[in-house]
């Protein structure tokens, strides 16, 4: 048993908490309210590679795992829900589809 | 992250695991039922390594880790709760303070017999009026010379009838309150030392539990455990490593009411069925097992920080309050499932419910656990 975050998933939820927090977090509650889809934040999740954790970067993915994965999820989430929903449906198509 | 067991891991597991089974379980409702202390099988315990588990080969012990400890107490309690804290108060509160805070000669001369089993230790923290509230000792220790003078009494220690030593908490500064507090390896044979009786116990009947009562003790001064003042500082490390004995041991009991009432629900039928076919039934299973799981990883965690000798008085806890609630209600659960026969003697699940009691309360009741936790939140 191991349970430290590993280089590539800490790099991960550093820069994903720093988005979250920056980005996502001050717009959560208009997002809330007006009940609009947030195409921009996940535009960035997708600049970011964060849509397809579980894909191989053959096929568009970025491949880092499903422990990067959820470290990743939650800190979105941690910012903003709707968002974070967003990028799980998206992650795991993509993964049922490959 | 890594989730899956060393090969050293494993190996524990398996031996634990058959021995519990083979040799512990079957004595479970007798050692319940008479309280009969089980000497016999801490002497097996002890031929297998595992008075002191994550104590080095050269002080005596097993050389392993943590995490091979909480698998080992896991399996043991998973089979018999009582024998299970017999080991937990051996491994946690005898062994480690001296590994942690002993001389070179303390650990040649007390850490070598109490890891290899041929001595057994308790740990002499409670007093009557010193539960929760653990740094106002009354106990006293006076220096005189080459050594102190102890008087005072303590309170529900386990394994204290059988004991060799004795970790011994005592006030030497009351002025200093909590930093005033020193502790000791006591002998258990030292002149004025005496055993109450032993208490009658609602669960974990066949583990000892009694005070001890300290008239003019004289212990040398050697057997000063760290200094003068430091008492409090060991007792709240030692606690850290023994939450994660119970935590493992409340995992073991949630367990046994899981495996014993996954089997009945197989077996009972009612309305023309085996009763693990009724939704209400599964849900109950669905609960018991998912909870085991965050429990064992939250104390794997703790354990695994211990190894690399990191912070983990938060993670003790946390592993510590969850698998003891989550125990609870396993064992509730265990005997909403076995229905009538949960209430009678003549199964199992009921001592499950008896034994997992005692792991919301001792080595830090709930309420301290949170209180340990909270207080990590608020300095971060």
């Amino acid at each position: 048993m191991r349970f430290e975050a590993s280089e590539e998933q800490a790099q991960i939820r550093d820069m994903v908490r720093s988005l979250a927090r920056k980005e996502f977090a001050p717009k959560a509650a208009q997002i809330d309210e007006e009940g609009r889809y947030p195409e921009e934040n996940l535009k960035r999740l997708a600049e970011l590679g964060l849509l397809g954790m579980l894909v191989p970067a053959s096929h568009g993915g970025s491949e880092t795992g499903t422990v990067a994965y959820a470290i990743a999820l939650a800190e979105v989430a941690g910012g903003c829900a709707s968002t974070a929903v967003g990028m799980a449906v998206t992650n795991m198509v993509g993964e049922g589809i490959q | 992250m890594v989730f899956d067991l060393t090969e050293e891991q494993r190996m524990i597991q398996e031996m634990t695991r058959n021995f519990a089974q083979k040799e512990v379980l079957p004595k479970a409702a007798e050692l319940d039922e008479t309280g009969r202390f089980p000497e016999e099988l801490v002497r097996q315990m002890a031929e297998l390594g595992l008075m002191g588990v994550a104590v080095p080969e050269g002080y005596g012990g097993a050389g392993m880790d943590n995490i091979c400890y909480a698998i080992a107490m896991e399996e043991i309690s998973r089979a018999c709760a009582s024998t299970a804290v017999i080991l937990s108060v051996n491994n946690s509160l005898a062994c480690d303070p001296i590994l942690k805070f002993g001389s070179e000669e303390q650990k040649k001369k007390v850490l070598v017999p109490l890891a290899s089993g041929r001595h057994l230790g308790c740990f002499g923290l409670t007093e009557p009026g010193a539960g929760s509230d653990a740094g106002s000792q009354k106990t006293t220790a006076v220096r005189n010379g080459d050594h102190y003078v102890v008087n005072g009494t303590k309170n529900f220690i386990t394994n204290a009838p059988q004991a060799d030593t004795c970790i011994l908490f005592t006030m030497t500064d009351k002025e200093k309150k909590h930093k005033g507090i020193t502790s000791f390896i006591l002998d258990m044979k030292t002149d004025g030392v005496t055993v109450g009786k032993n208490e009658k116990k609602m669960g974990i009947t066949a583990s000892a539990t009694a005070s001890i009562i300290l008239e003019d003790v004289r212990i040398p001064v050697e057997n000063r455990l760290a200094n003068e003042g430091d008492g409090f500082k060991v007792a709240m490390h030692t606690l850290d490593g023994g939450r994660i004995g119970i935590a493992s041991q409340a995992i073991g009991i949630a367990r046994a009411s899981l495996e014993d009432a996954l089997a009945y629900a197989k077996e009972r039928k009612q309305f023309g069925q085996p009763i693990a076919n009724f939704q209400a039934i599964q849900w109950m299973l669905a609960d018991m097992a998912t909870e085991i799981d965050a429990a064992r990883l939250l104390t794997y965690r703790a354990a695994w920080l211990k190894d690399r000798n990191a912070r983990h008085s938060k993670e003790s806890s946390m592993a510590k309050l969850y698998a003891s609630e989550a125990a609870m209600r396993a064992s509730v659960k265990g005997i909403q499932i076995h229905g009538g026969y949960g209430y009678i003697k003549e199964y199992p699940a009921e001592r499950h419910f008896r034994d997992a009691k005692i792991t919301e309360i001792y080595e830090g009741t709930s309420e301290i656990q949170r209180l340990v936790i909270a207080s990590a939140l608020l300095k971060d």
